[in-house]
């Protein structure tokens, strides 16, 4: 037991006298290296990314959106009229409103 | 080095003034990152990506704080965020795994070595790598600031956002539940 938290104090301590870490060579040219993509990756993505852009493209789908489906709705009820009017000129031109005694 | 004229030269945009500082702090920026995430090429992957940071948001520095203080701030978040994906990443290959649809990568858990720690220390050292994983994150990176980085209560205080009352606390609190991990650990090998 006395040997346990003799060794638990010395893992504890173990950090002491520790080194800096050291990065591999030529750690600057690969950081270089990094922000070079990442800035072609920006300029090529930037209107984009940024979210006013995202929001205004969005807000462009939508509203183009609901003018379609009001156009749609809109074509829909003249075609039914039309529909019916075209109907009714047909069976007035071939008396079929008239009632027979056949 | 001043350091305001070398801010002042970075928000700039001076080239020769960020190799300068990345020539001064890159192993500081590393040794920070490598003593959190505890895996070599993780910890060159986001002391890269701190470097980078800081040349696209150096206009935002303030100059409050020092630039290591600065540094050691982003630092420490990009290496909770590699600790966050790896375990997002581990939670989603286990559930991959259950449901049969995972590749089943064994994965291979094996002691870090720091490269700082003398050869005497070495094996010490890996336990107590290993108990510092199963820490709170703010208990965790108090510890490794204070121990392996050498900062100084007030200077984690900045880093980490909190009053120096609170890295006490949460140095206190590391260290008892280190205690516990390695009882426990001692316990399971006699």
């Amino acid at each position: 037991m006395k040997k346990n938290i003799q060794d638990i104090e010395k893992i504890l301590n173990s950090f002491d006298g520790i080194q800096t870490a050291e990065v591999k060579p030529f750690f600057h040219t690969r950081v270089m290296a990094r922000l070079e993509k990442e800035t072609a990756a920006e300029n090529t993505w930037m209107p984009v990314r940024k979210p006013v852009w995202v929001i205004a493209v969005l807000s462009c789908l939508l509203m183009a959106n609901i003018y379609l489906i009001f156009q749609q709705i809109k074509q829909t009820k003249t075609t039914d009229t039309s529909e019916t009017s075209s109907l009714q000129n047909f069976a007035s031109e071939y008396h079929l409103n008239e009632t027979t005694n056949y | 080095m001043n350091e305001t004229a070398l801010i002042q030269e970075l928000k700039q945009g001076n080239a020769q003034a960020f190799t300068r500082l990345v020539e001064a702090y890159q192993h500081l920026v590393y040794h920070t990152i490598l003593n959190i995430v505890q895996q070599t090429e993780e910890a060159e992957d986001a002391a890269q990506e701190v470097f980078v940071q800081v040349y696209q948001n150096i206009k935002s520095f303030r100059g409050d704080s020092k630039l290591s203080t600065w540094l050691y701030k982003i630092a420490v978040s990009k290496a909770l965020d590699y600790e966050r994906k790896k375990k997002t990443k581990k939670r989603i290959g286990f559930i991959k795994n259950l449901v049969g649809i995972g590749t089943r990568e064994e994965e291979t858990i094996s002691d870090f070595h720091h490269p700082g720690i003398a050869l005497d220390n070495k094996e010490a050292a890996a336990v107590l790598f290993k108990a510092l994983k199963q820490l709170p994150e703010t208990q965790r990176v108090a510890f490794t600031l204070i121990k392996a980085d050498g900062l100084s209560y007030d200077e984690v205080s900045t880093v980490m956002n909190v009053s120096v009352k609170a890295v006490e606390s949460l140095m206190h609190r590391a260290k008892e539940n280190l205690r516990k991990i390695l009882h426990n650990y001692y316990s399971a090998n006699d």
